[in-house]
């Protein structure tokens, strides 16, 4: 009983209580809790999707939105390269991946304001009815955890150009990926529920 | 089973996985901009296109976030909660 405590007391004290590393566990319970904000978003889109047809959908442009979908799709990749970069211990590679993903995230919030802009021109707004308004509260939310990540990357970019991580230190890189990654899986969602079906 | 830092070659085998899955990734998705051109009945498509829907964000989870090859309880904590949102919503469907 003894020797069990104080293994759960060494557990805890290196941070890895149940074996997991604290951080990390911390990071998937906070995307659990985005699945449930995102998901009663979702829920109330379809509600009024399916409740109340609108023809306002046809003003959504499917090709443009795809084509920032990629760029989402591919700033994943290069965060999942920025942080393989690292563990190998490759500082150049982090810091290039980083970037990239940087520009790619800011690529993306320039082709949503772009959108938010056109469909404002042809009548489409916040207060313009309910497909309006659950269509930019829905990419809204969204947009901002993009932004938020995209400052993330930019604080990891510059404490990576200090040498602040190593192979063995990499894991704000991994918490960062997590969060990227989950809000790249809300936009595959979002795409398919917005603009395909 | 906690991953582990892996030595540089094999990081080289997982930037190829990781390629790869970036691949399917965009082709699945000009294919759904391709489909949604077809002036097919919205309908005929709501399965395919939930279905490749899913297919990318499990691509995303199992190998951007490892879940494939991390601890099985991350892939619970990401799950249930989705699971429990969707039956929550087919019960609230099915009761108005």
């Amino acid at each position: 009983m003894e020797h069990a405590m104080a293994t759960h007391e060494d557990h805890f004290r290196a941070g890895k209580l149940l074996g997991l590393d604290h951080r990390k566990l911390g990071m998937w319970l906070f995307i659990a809790s985005e699945v449930m904000f995102f998901g009663g978003l979702i829920a109330a889109f379809l509600t009024f999707k399916l409740g109340t047809p609108s023809t306002d959908s046809a003003l959504l442009n499917v090709a443009q939105v795809g084509v920032n979908t990629f760029v989402l799709l591919t700033s994943s990749f290069t965060v999942v390269l920025a942080l393989s970069a690292i563990r190998a211990g490759d500082q150049r590679g982090l810091r290039a991946f980083l970037g990239l993903t940087i520009l790619l995230g800011a690529a993306f919030l320039s082709g949503q304001a772009f959108e938010f802009a056109s469909l404002y021109r042809e009548g489409l707004t916040l207060t313009s009815g309910v497909f309006g308004s659950s269509f930019f509260t829905l990419t809204g939310f969204h947009g901002l955890h993009v932004f938020i990540g995209v400052v993330w990357a930019l604080r990891n970019l510059i404490k990576a150009m200090r040498g602040g991580y190593r192979a063995e230190t990499s894991i704000g890189i991994e918490l960062f990926g997590l969060y990227w990654h989950f809000v790249d899986i809300v936009w595959i969602v979002l795409f398919t529920i917005i603009y395909l079906i | 089973m906690q991953a582990t830092n892996p030595p540089a070659e094999s990081q080289n085998a997982r930037r190829a996985t990781y390629a790869l899955v970036f691949v399917l990734l965009a082709v699945i998705t000009a294919v759904e901009v391709g489909l949604s051109y077809l002036g097919l009945p919205r309908t005929s498509l709501t399965a395919p296109f939930l279905m490749l829907s899913l297919g990318k964000a499990s691509l995303v989870a199992a190998f951007f976030m490892h879940l494939r090859s991390d601890t099985r309880f991350y892939t619970y904590v990401l799950v249930i909660p989705a699971l429990m949102l969707l039956l929550f919503a087919l019960l609230t469907a099915a009761s108005s």
